[in-house]
């Protein structure tokens, strides 16, 4: 993708495991020898997506690209480029999409859930805000959203979906948090939103509150 | 709600989206929903299983999330759920 004028890949940090991350902005192709990335997000909004953040959930990076690939072969998606900057961050867990990667060669119909989290065991955003996180790879979302300073921030997941998970066993969410919001799926739930935080008026006194 | 609107209006323009997510809503139902409606929960939004932050979120510096820690720079904050396999290896 990056020999499309639109595209500036970038390495935009490493893993844990010492792993290259890598991000992707598209806009319009730019003429001058001198660019403004803070005007770029002023002039226009910003939608990020950063997906994997579950390395062995393969669908988010797979249909986070083929968004990107959309966006610059056909002329109508391209276009939109003309009114939103748009940034693909495809794989957030490098170390776990290695992992499942290698056990799905192995073992090609399980969930390869060790590649869910990351090398270090947790899960690779915990710790995303902290100033000098133990996973370098945590840091990534937070570099990402501070250089762009998004209107939107999307986190796309995929789930494998042949396979139940069994109620009592320990995996799903809703046993250990009793928190339905995450995977208490033992049956898959076709495409759906597990998440949607957008501004509201009660967000917004929130906001002034805190002032 | 608009966002939201757009979104769902496009996921169930996908080809086999709509097929796909009756299926497994139906199934969901009737293991989950069913079973203890407390707990598990159908809300829908244009057809779309949407769980939304019912009260609104609290904005927060610490907050991990990107909209409820930076409210005046981020408007929407949300993660999505896709079938890794096709639609035939489903069960």
């Amino acid at each position: 993708m990056s020999t499309f004028k639109e595209a500036t890949v970038y390495k935009v940090g490493e893993s844990y495991l010492g792993k290259d991350v890598w991000a992707m902005d598209l806009m319009p192709p730019i003429e001058a020898s001198h660019w403004s990335q803070a005007k770029a997000t002023t002039l226009k909004p910003t939608v990020v997506y950063s997906a994997r953040q579950h390395a062995n959930e393969v669908s988010s990076t797979s249909h986070t690209l083929k968004l990107a690939e959309l966006l610059l072969t056909d002329p109508a998606y391209r276009d939109k480029l003309k009114k939103v900057n748009v940034v693909f961050h495809p794989i957030t867990n490098a170390d776990g999409a290695q992992l499942a990667y290698d056990l799905q060669k192995m073992t090609p119909d399980y969930m390869l859930h060790a590649g869910y989290l990351s090398s270090l065991g947790v899960d690779v955003t915990a710790a995303q805000w902290d100033t000098d996180p133990i996973l370098p790879e945590s840091g990534i979302r937070s570099k990402i959203w501070r250089t762009w300073l998004p209107d939107i921030f999307l986190n796309p997941h995929g789930y494998p979906t042949h396979e139940w998970v069994q109620l009592f066993s320990e995996y799903a969410a809703w046993v250990r948090t009793r928190s339905v919001e995450t995977r208490d799926y033992w049956t898959m739930r076709g495409w759906w939103m597990p998440g949607s935080r957008g501004w509201t008026i009660r967000s917004i006194r929130a906001t002034r509150t805190s002032r | 709600m608009k966002l939201l609107n757009m979104i769902t209006e496009y996921a169930k323009a996908a080809p086999g989206t709509v097929a796909l997510n009756e299926r497994a809503y139906d199934r969901y139902r009737r293991y989950s929903f069913d079973f203890d409606q407390k707990n598990f929960k159908l809300d829908f939004t244009n057809g779309a299983l949407i769980y939304k932050s019912i009260k609104g979120a609290r904005a927060s510096p610490t907050a991990t999330d990107f909209m409820a820690r930076n409210p005046n720079v981020t408007i929407w904050d949300g993660s999505t759920e896709a079938p890794d396999e096709p639609r035939e290896a489903t069960g």
